[in-house]
């Protein structure tokens, strides 16, 4: 008997992971000033238009990780209306990750559509 | 700003998210970065629909945000991606090491055997260099894992 996710369901999950945290360098690349959590947040469900199916608590150990592998910086915004939030800043690896992360996914998304029937 | 009972419900629900982390100084963090989260999207949310019962537009957030398991998956799956890495790199700096401890203790060896003139022989000197190169690598792993 079979226990847990369905294959396809542990290879969707598999999947969403690299390109969650290949979305995340996108996003955080793309605001030079930086962007705090919930800006990824929403940005991430805007231009995926739901596709990746986040749960938007999930996106804070991701962020983690970036941050352990120097792909992000964190820098502390103060504010008098509410908490201080961390704001997210791409590194210099990170932007080299970024960068060798698109040329491979245009590859390998060529390659696959032509496998497409 | 949220009211006390919107307080009360986030720090029930943060406590649920804390339960499921391990106990490090990470997790801290990571709900730290949640009460951030939830207040933000709370507030964006009543001053988009302030007819709309505060109480009702929390579940609604709490709900974007997943719930506790969900997140606690999530946290132990980049922990555990992490850990794979960081033993590759430390099997590598191992093998390093062992490599270069055999590269000097041969010549430093030779010179051993010269300056005793003979008292030491080569096998003798080269496993005693071995030696001392295994125990002060012993010791500085010690030392980093307990930094």
């Amino acid at each position: 008997m079979k226990k847990g996710l369905s294959f396809e369901e542990s290879w969707k999950v598999e999947i969403r992971r690299g390109l969650l945290q290949y979305a995340v360098l996108a996003i955080v690349r793309s605001h030079s000033d930086g962007i705090h959590g919930y800006g990824i947040a929403r940005e991430l469900d805007e231009k995926t238009d739901g596709l990746l199916e986040v749960k938007e608590g999930t996106l804070y150990p991701i962020l983690h990780r970036l941050r352990n592998e120097r792909l992000l910086n964190v820098r502390i915004e103060r504010s008098e209306s509410g908490p201080a939030r961390k704001v997210y800043v791409l590194t210099g690896e990170g932007d080299r990750v970024y960068r060798e992360l698109t040329v491979t996914l245009r590859n390998v998304f060529e390659r696959l559509k032509e496998m497409m029937i | 700003m949220s009211t006390a009972e919107s307080r009360d419900r986030i720090d029930r629900f943060l406590s649920e998210v804390r339960k499921k982390l391990p106990d490090t100084f990470e997790a801290e963090d990571i709900l730290e970065d949640l009460r951030t989260h939830i207040d933000e999207a709370l507030r964006e949310r009543v001053a988009a629909h302030p007819d709309t019962p505060e109480r009702e537009l929390l579940e609604k957030v709490l709900d974007e945000i997943g719930d506790p398991d969900t997140i606690a998956k999530e946290y132990e799956a980049a922990r555990l991606d992490e850990e794979g890495e960081e033993s590759g790199r430390h099997r590598m700096q191992m093998a390093l090491r062992c490599i270069v401890a055999v590269v000097v203790s041969v010549p430093a060896a030779w010179v051993f055997v010269d300056l005793t003139h003979g008292m030491l022989d080569f096998p003798t000197a080269l496993t005693v260099l071995l030696i001392f190169a295994l125990l002060e690598g012993i010791v500085r792993s010690w030392q980093t894992e307990s930094s």
